[in-house]
């Protein structure tokens, strides 16, 4: 939470302000270089020139966590991956966002009646931003989650929320 | 701005002393250009500062400070002792090194530089030769050392001592138990 955040009406700096940061994140998301399993192969395909995340300002894949912005899971998790995969979110920086990528950390995939190892869904470990679907996705697949990715952060504002808005309501 | 500090620099210049040029007193208009610079330098700065720390979001937890970033948690600590064989590795690798910067520009240049080059670079090369022959020869190049090696180098050390000064037994064995040591 910034100072800013979450203390001014909507208004004309505030507005202006949220455009260029907004546009500087979306522009700029770095994921962090985690695959945990066979959707990392798909995640290298995207990373590679033929389809080429960096045409979105989401090609430099960090190697640490302290970099990055963007954690995309790609692959199973199972339950002793789970805490680690908590670790490194806590390590990541605040703005930090989390793809689902693929059927298992969507909610477990093909191991969700038999693999007694797998957590059934990584939105169980992290907050899951985007869910892209597939087993594994295509490339095109989690650039469209990239793409939903931007503009969810395009709509993030630091105006005043209704609920705080309501708070100060009733106590005056 | 500018025009300003000219004038008052012209100013200046009048009251106290002849002009140095038609232009006033260049010196103090190039002070004061110097501090606006480091002032504006600063305050760029202090603004990218400011702005960061009223813009940026702050959550602290105590695992965005552990040193250690795998997401594993860290075994260990790093004040592990080291093998003191690695220090005569470095020594060795920063003797190699210099060599090598050194004789190289030589070694490019050496047709034109011509004979005097040559002998400077045999004197330089001979400093550096001979002790790497020592080196070797004491089974310091070697990772498991052996120790007849040592002993027969350490030996020779103190066959040359005594030949060169041959002093008292208990002089002699302390000078010994020296060489020994640097060993």
């Amino acid at each position: 939470m910034s100072w800013i955040e979450n203390r001014f009406e909507e208004g004309l700096i505030v507005t202006s302000l949220d455009w260029a940061i907004n546009w500087g994140r979306s522009n700029s998301i770095w994921p962090m270089t985690f695959g945990l399993a066979c959707c990392a192969i798909e995640m290298m395909a995207v990373g590679a020139s033929r389809f080429d995340i960096d045409r979105f300002g989401a090609g430099a894949f960090r190697a640490t966590p302290r970099q990055a912005d963007l954690m995309i899971v790609a692959g199973t998790v199972n339950y002793k991956m789970a805490s680690r995969v908590r670790r490194l979110y806590n390590q990541m920086p605040e703005p930090k966002y989390v793809m689902a990528m693929g059927a298992c950390t969507c909610g477990g995939g093909p191991y969700f009646k038999h693999g007694y190892n797998v957590v059934k869904g990584v939105d169980l470990v992290v907050p899951v931003d985007i869910y892209i679907p597939g087993c594994p996705p295509r490339p095109e697949a989690l650039l469209e989650g990239l793409m939903r990715l931007q503009d969810k952060i395009r709509h993030q504002t630091r105006t005043k929320t209704l609920m705080t808005k309501a708070k100060e309501a009733v106590l005056t | 701005m500018l025009s300003e500090a000219k004038h008052f620099g012209s100013f200046l210049a009048q009251a106290a002393a002849p002009p140095v040029s038609p232009y006033g007193n260049t010196n103090l208009e190039l002070v004061l250009g110097m501090m606006l610079f480091i002032a504006a330098g600063f305050g760029m700065v202090f603004a990218g500062l400011l702005i960061g720390k009223i813009a940026r979001p702050t959550q602290p937890h105590p695992e965005k400070v552990t040193p250690y970033e795998c997401g594993e948690e860290a075994v260990g600590e790093s004040w592990v002792q080291f093998d003191l064989r690695f220090y005569t590795v470095a020594l060795v690798f920063i003797v190699f090194d210099v060599e090598i910067a050194l004789l190289w520009p030589w070694a490019v240049t050496f047709k034109q530089m011509g004979a005097p080059a040559f002998w400077a670079f045999f004197v330089f090369f001979m400093l550096i030769a001979i002790p790497f022959l020592y080196e070797w020869k004491a089974g310091y190049l070697n990772w498991v050392r052996s120790h007849s090696a040592q002993s027969k180098a350490a030996g020779e050390i103190r066959t040359v001592s005594r030949s060169v000064s041959p002093e008292s037994a208990s002089n002699r064995s302390s000078r010994a138990r020296a060489a020994a040591s640097v060993e």
